[in-house]
C-alpha cells in the first residue's frame, strides 16, 4: 500500500492487523443486526449505531490517541521520530488518524448504519458527519492534552493518558447530548447564532466541524513545540477570540430565550439586562476559567519565564512571544474583559444590589 | 561541521552546562567523554535539537538547528543512549519507515535500505521481526535507521553499551567505516579504550563545561612531554640500578620488575647512544619504546587538573 504518510504508514502497519480488524468489524455488524432484529423501527437501529460508535470512536478510540505518543516515550521511540525530517503536521495527521485507525474501521459500520436509519439521507449524512466529526475533536483533544503532559514531563503514566481522555470525553459529550437531545426539540425551535438561523442539525454539524478544526490546529501546534520549532501562542490567542465570538453569537442569537435563562439563574432580577453585558459577563467567566485550566495543564518552567525576562529586556518582542506562556496571554485577555466588564456592563435597577458582589468578583 | 557556541542548558534545579563552546571537524570521530552527569547526554541532545538550550547557538553543517530544526535532522542521525524498536515491525519496515521519514524518494529508499541493511550486516534479517533480534543486532538495526538517510553527521550516544566483545570490534569497524564516507562522528562512551581505536578527535566535558578539545594525533594518543621511554629487559641484572645511573642521557628511571621508565631527550641519535651503552653493559634488552600515554591517562590527567584548576 503507498501511503505518503509515513507515520500514517506505520501505523496501518502495526495497529490495523487483519485479525483486530476483523474481530471488531465483526462484532460492531453483529450488535446493529441483533439491534434491528429487536427493534422494527429505525431509531433502535439510529440509538445502537450511536451507541456503538461512541463505544469504538469516544472509548477505544480516545484512548488510543491519548497514548499515541505517550506510548512511544515508554517504548524509547520518540527520539527517533523527533529526529525524522517529517514536519509537524505530517507527524500530526499521521498519529491523529493512524493511532485510532482500527476504531475508526470498526466504527464504519456504525456511520452507515446512521445514514440507514435515518428519515432521509441528507440527515443521515449530517448526522454521521457530525459524529465523524467529534471522533476526529475527541481525538485530537486526547493528542493535544497528552502532547503537552509529555512536555510538562516525559513520562505521563497511565494514569495521566486516562485522564486526558476523560477530559476530551468531557469535551465532545455536551456534543453528543445536543445531538441525540435536539431529536426531542419541536419542528419550530428557533435556533439562531448571531442572526443565522439554523436547525439543531446544521448547528452540531457546523460546530463540530469549527472544533474539530480547532482541535486539531491545537495537536499541530503543540506537535511544532514538541519538535522545536519556534512557536508562539498566537493560536491559542486566536482560540480564545473565537471561543468569545461563538459564545456571543449565540447569546444574541438567543433572543428572548435569554431572558428565559436569566430568570432560571437568577430570578426576575436579572432579566432585561442588555446582551452586551450578558455577553461580556460569559466571556469574562470563560476566560477566567481557561486562565485556570491553562495553569494547571500547561508545563511551568521558570527557564521559560527567565527566557521571556531576558527577551523583554533585550527588546526582542519576538522572543518574548515565543516564551509568553499561554496562561499569561489568557490572563493578559481576561484583564482586558475584566476592564471592559467594569465599563460597560450595567446590570437592571431590579439587580442593583447585584453591582457591587459583580465588581469584587471582576476585581478579584 | 558542528559549531556550538556559549550554550547554556539549565534542568529546573540545575545548570548542566555552562556556556559550552566547541567545534567538531567535518570528518572527524570525535570522542566526547566526561564522567556520569558531566553533560554529555545533555550536550548532544542540544546538538540533536532535540532539547532546546536556555540560550547559546547550534550550526551544523551550516544549518542553525533551533530555527531550521527538521532541515538540520536532514543532515543529522542520532542514536540515544537507551533507545527503542518497533518491536512489531519487521527489520526492511524499521528501515522504510526511517528513510520514508527523512524523505528519501522511493526509488533511493529501496536502494539505501539495502545499503545500510548490508553496512550494519542485516540483510539476511530483512524479515525477522525487530523483537526477535539480539542486543547486538538490534543496536545495529538502530545504527542502520539513524543512517538509512546518509546524514553528514552521525551523533551515538553510549553506543557499545550493552554488546559483547565481538559486536563491539564491529562497531568500531563500521565506525571508521562511515568515517571514511566522510560522514562526521561524534561519539560518547565510558569505554575510552575502544574510543581510542578509532577516534580522531577528543572532547572532554566535566561539569557542565568543556575541559579538553583537540585533535588526537594521526591514529594515536599524544606522547609524554618530553619524551618518557619503557624498556623491557630479559632479565634485570643485580646492579641495573647504578648501570642505569651511570649511562648517559637517562633520567627520572623507575625500575618494577623487568619494565624500566625513564625520561630522556627526543632525538634518535640518544637513544642509539643509550642502546649501545646499556648492550655493551650486558644488559639484555627485550624492547624498547616510546611510552604513549592512553586515552584513558589522558582524560584522568585532564579531568583532575581542570578540577584543581576550578575556582
Amino acid at each position: 500500500m503507498n501511503i505518503g504518510n509515513p507515520e500514517f504508514r506505520r501505523n496501518l502497519w502495526l495497529e490495523l492487523t487483519p485479525a483486530r480488524l476483523g474481530v471488531s468489524f465483526l462484532a460492531v455488524v453483529s450488535l446493529l443486526a441483533l439491534a434491528g432484529l429487536r427493534d422494527s423501527t429505525l431509531s433502535g437501529l439510529q440509538y445502537a449505531a450511536e451507541l456503538l460508535f461512541g463505544i469504538a470512536v469516544f472509548l477505544w478510540g480516545g484512548r488510543l490517541a491519548a497514548d499515541a505518543v505517550v506510548q512511544e516515550i515508554a517504548d524509547r521511540t520518540w527520539d527517533s521520530q523527533r529526529m525524522s525530517s517529517l514536519g509537524p503536521w505530517g507527524m500530526s495527521w499521521g498519529k491523529l488518524f493512524g493511532a485510532p485507525i482500527c476504531a475508526w474501521a470498526a466504527a464504519l459500520p456504525a456511520l452507515a448504519a446512521m445514514v440507514y436509519a435515518a428519515p432521509d439521507i441528507a440527515s443521515g449524512l449530517r448526522v454521521a458527519a457530525t459524529y465523524a466529526l467529534l471522533g476526529v475533536l475527541c481525538h485530537a483533544v486526547a493528542l493535544t492534552l497528552s502532547l503537552q503532559s509529555v512536555r510538562k514531563g516525559r513520562q505521563p503514566g497511565r494514569l495521566k493518558t486516562l485522564f486526558f481522555h476523560l477530559l476530551a470525553l468531557a469535551v465532545v459529550l455536551p456534543f453528543a447530548y445536543f445531538l441525540v437531545w435536539s431529536d426531542s426539540l419541536p419542528a419550530d425551535f428557533d435556533l439562531r447564532w448571531f442572526f443565522v438561523p439554523l436547525t439543531s442539525e446544521e448547528f452540531a454539524l457546523a460546530s463540530a466541524l469549527v472544533f474539530s478544526a480547532w482541535a486539531v490546529l491545537g495537536v499541530y501546534r503543540q506537535m511544532r513545540l514538541e519538535l522545536q520549532k519556534p512557536t508562539g501562542p498566537t493560536a491559542w490567542l486566536a482560540f480564545l477570540a473565537f471561543l468569545i465570538v461563538y459564545q456571543t453569537g449565540l447569546i444574541v442569537g438567543s433572543g428572548y430565550e435569554l431572558d428565559k435563562f436569566l430568570w432560571d439563574l437568577a430570578g426576575e432580577s436579572l432579566v432585561g439586562t442588555h446582551w452586551v453585558s450578558v455577553a461580556l459577563l460569559a466571556a469574562g467567566l470563560l476566560l477566567s476559567s481557561l486562565v485556570y485550566l491553562a495553569i494547571f495543564t500547561e508545563p511551568k518552567s521558570m527557564i521559560g519565564l527567565r527566557q521571556a525576562w531576558e527577551a523583554f529586556r533585550r527588546g526582542d518582542l519576538r522572543g518574548l512571544w515565543l516564551h509568553t506562556p499561554r496562561w499569561a496571554v489568557t490572563l493578559k485577555l481576561t484583564a482586558i474583559v475584566a476592564i471592559l466588564i467594569l465599563v460597560f456592563v450595567r446590570l437592571p435597577e431590579s439587580a442593583a444590589n447585584y453591582e457591587i458582589e459583580l465588581h469584587r468578583y471582576v476585581l478579584a | 561541521m558542528i559549531l556550538v557556541e556559549d550554550l547554556v542548558f539549565d534542568y529546573p534545579t540545575k545548570r548542566a552546562l555552562h556556556g559550552v563552546s566547541l567545534t567538531v571537524r567535518e570528518g572527524s570521530i570525535t570522542a566526547l567523554v566526561g564522567p556520569n552527569g558531566a553533560g554529555k547526554t545533555t550536550l548532544m541532545r542540544c546538538i540533536a535539537a532535540l532539547d532546546p538550550p536556555y540560550s547559546g547557538r547550534i550550526v551544523v553543517a551550516g544549518i542553525d538547528v533551533y530555527e531550521e530544526p527538521r532541515k538540520a535532522h536532514a543532515v543529522m542521525g542520532y542514536l540515544s543512549d537507551f533507545f527503542g524498536l518497533y518491536d512489531q515491525l519487521t527489520v526492511r519496515q524499521c528501515l522504510i519507515h526511517a528513510a520514508d521519514s527523512h524523505g528519501l524518494s522511493r526509488a533511493r529508499r529501496e536502494e539505501r535500505v539495502v545499503q545500510a541493511a548490508q553496512a550494519l550486516g542485516l540483510q539476511d534479517r530483512l524479515s525477522a521481526k525487530a523483537e526477535t533480534l539480539s542486543r547486538g543486532l538490534r543496536q545495529r538495526l538502530a545504527i542502520a535507521q539513524a543512517i538509512v538517510h546518509e546524514p553528514r553527521v552521525l551523533l551515538l550516544d553510549e553506543p557499545a553499551a550493552g554488546l559483547d566483545p565481538e559486536a563491539r570490534h564491529e562497531l568500531s569497524a563500521l565506525l571508521r567505516s562511515l568515517s571514511a564516507r566522510g560522514m562526521t562522528l561524534l561519539v560518547s562512551s565510558h569505554i575510552l579504550a575502544e574510543l581510542e581505536d578509532y577516534s580522531t578527535d577528543m572532547v572532554i566535558v566535566d561539569g557542565g563545561r568543556i575541559v579538553e578539545n583537540r585533535p588526537l594525533a594521526a591514529s594515536d594518543t599524544m606522547a609524554v612531554p618530553p619524551v618518557s621511554m619503557v624498556m623491557e629487559v630479559l632479565a634485570a641484572p643485580a646492579d641495573l640500578e647504578s648501570i642505569m645511573a651511570s649511562v648517559a642521557g637517562a633520567s627520572e628511571f623507575a625500575i618494577d620488575g623487568k619494565i624500566i621508565r625513564f625520561s630522556m631527550p627526543d632525538s634518535a641519535e640518544s637513544r642509539a647512544m643509550l642502546l649501545r651503552q646499556l648492550l655493551d653493559r650486558g644488559v639484555p634488552i627485550a624492547g624498547f619504546w616510546r611510552e604513549r600515554a592512553s586515552l584513558q591517562d589522558s582524560y584522568i590527567k585532564r579531568v583532575s587538573q581542570a578540577r584543581q584548576d576550578r575556582p
